[in-house]
């Protein structure tokens, strides 16, 4: 297997590596020179390749999660696909964090999440290492109209619609 | 002349002690049993009468039985308190967490976490009037006085979605009574709810306005005015508007009627 992939972002390797601690060449570091570093994911790059599969994140939420924040941890392969490694419910987590919108299409009903905000950390992670995640699951709709809470399914997808609060391609 | 002045203004001034930072709690937990019966009715306001999908809001009836536990969590920099509050029970809601931050005076600054318990099964917009049940906000009062206390509370889903929960209340303090082996203050206040608020999290935005009326009764424990007990009876009229319906803007209006009671119970493990 070949070696670390060359980043095809110099600036931000440069920050990387700076960050790092691996002495800024040229500014007349007696370190010795560091070893290139690991192929960084680029931020904007995380959050577009996230959003280009939706399916894979949300596959990662347990069935039974409900609104709120979830953190997952995931492999991140960079490359469109997404291998769970852990979930935790975190409330309130704290953090530095980019977000995201990501649009689940589909049922809403019984638990199945409307729509989940995510947010990778500023900086990204390592590519084929884990990746913290962070989900906030919108609650399902309606938030403060009270509706039976047995009402499921097709009733609950027309109630929805009939009163504007579908998501697209719902 | 009751405790009640004395003990709440030396809790009034011990929660003003200015603190360094964020500290532990480490008060003991307390836990309640809440009994909530719902009912409501809903219509458009156009007299219209509702259409097929909307008729499963026509009325709803509901009972419900849970337990919230308080676990005290931090205390922070302004006196403020962190109560995580813990539902349990054969309820939706059980196993939900919401946190509740608030001063000793009952006085409710933030509630997070509530997307938690958002949502039709947990019923937000019908549980909201639970916080001030169990952190109420009570004047000043001697045996046989009145006084007038607004209490407002913040009802926020997520980043987008905000309501402001307002009662105007007179208070009327009854002297202390026994209840369960214990001495409480009792109390009896009635007054106004208002809420206002939207929910944003759509475009454009769903509207939410309230009027009603609150009335109920409160006894808190002589000891640690801690609520012991809390009969409430609470109703108003919601209009909630839908500008992005299909077709054509829906005005719904739901008459909410909340209604049960609160014991504290003794503290499980």
């Amino acid at each position: 297997m070949s070696g670390p992939v060359p980043s095809r972002h110099p600036r931000w390797r440069f920050l990387v590596a700076a960050v790092l601690g691996a002495g800024v060449p040229g500014l007349g570091s007696a370190a010795p020179p560091a070893p290139p570093p690991p192929p960084y994911l680029e931020r904007s790059a995380a959050l577009a390749a996230l959003a280009a599969v939706p399916e894979a994140l949300a596959s990662c939420l347990p069935a039974d999660a409900t609104a709120g924040l979830v953190r997952l941890r995931v492999r991140f392969h960079g490359d469109g696909t997404l291998e769970p490694v852990s979930v935790e419910d975190a409330p309130g987590a704290p953090g530095c964090w980019t977000d995201g919108l990501l649009r689940v299409r589909g049922s809403r009903h019984a638990g199945a999440p409307a729509e989940v905000r995510f947010s990778v950390p500023v900086g990204a992670g390592l590519l084929g290492t884990p990746l913290d995640v962070e989900l906030r699951i919108v609650p399902p709709d309606p938030v403060f109209l009270h509706v039976p809470s047995d009402l499921e399914g097709p009733e609950r997808d027309a109630l929805l619609k009939r009163l504007g609060l579908a998501a697209e391609g719902a | 002349m009751g405790r009640l002045p004395h003990a709440i203004a030396c809790s009034i001034a011990v929660s003003s002690c200015v603190h360094t930072g964020v500290e532990p709690d480490v008060a003991p937990p307390r836990q309640w049993s809440v009994s909530l019966d719902i009912h409501t009715e809903t219509a458009r306001s156009d007299g219209e009468p509702l259409d097929t999908v909307l008729r499963p809001l026509a009325r709803i009836d509901e009972s419900r039985r849970f337990s919230i536990r308080g676990e005290r969590a931090l205390r922070h920099p302004d006196g403020s308190r962190s109560t995580r509050l813990r539902f349990s029970g054969e309820d939706p809601l059980s196993g939900r967490v919401v946190d509740l931050r608030h001063f000793e005076s009952g006085e409710i600054l933030a509630l997070d976490w509530l997307e938690h318990a958002a949502g039709p099964a947990g019923g937000i917009d019908v549980i909201s009037p639970i916080f001030p049940l169990v952190s109420p906000k009570v004047p000043l009062l001697r045996r046989g006085q009145q006084g007038r206390m607004i209490t407002a509370w913040p009802v926020e889903v997520g980043p987008d979605r905000k309501v402001t929960e307002r009662i105007r209340t007179v208070w009327t303090h009854l002297g202390t009574q026994r209840l369960g082996g214990r001495a409480a203050h009792a109390f009896r206040y009635q007054g106004d709810w208002e809420t206002t608020g939207e929910d944003a999290g759509h475009t454009p935005s769903v509207g939410v306005e309230g009027r009603g009326r609150a009335t109920g009764s409160l006894w808190l424990d002589v000891s640690d005015l801690s609520v012991m007990a809390h009969e409430f009876d609470w109703e108003r009229r919601l209009v909630l508007d839908y500008p992005a319906a299909p077709g054509a803007a829906v005005q719904l209006v739901q008459r909410q009627h909340l209604s049960g009671r609160v014991d504290q119970q003794a503290v499980g493990r």
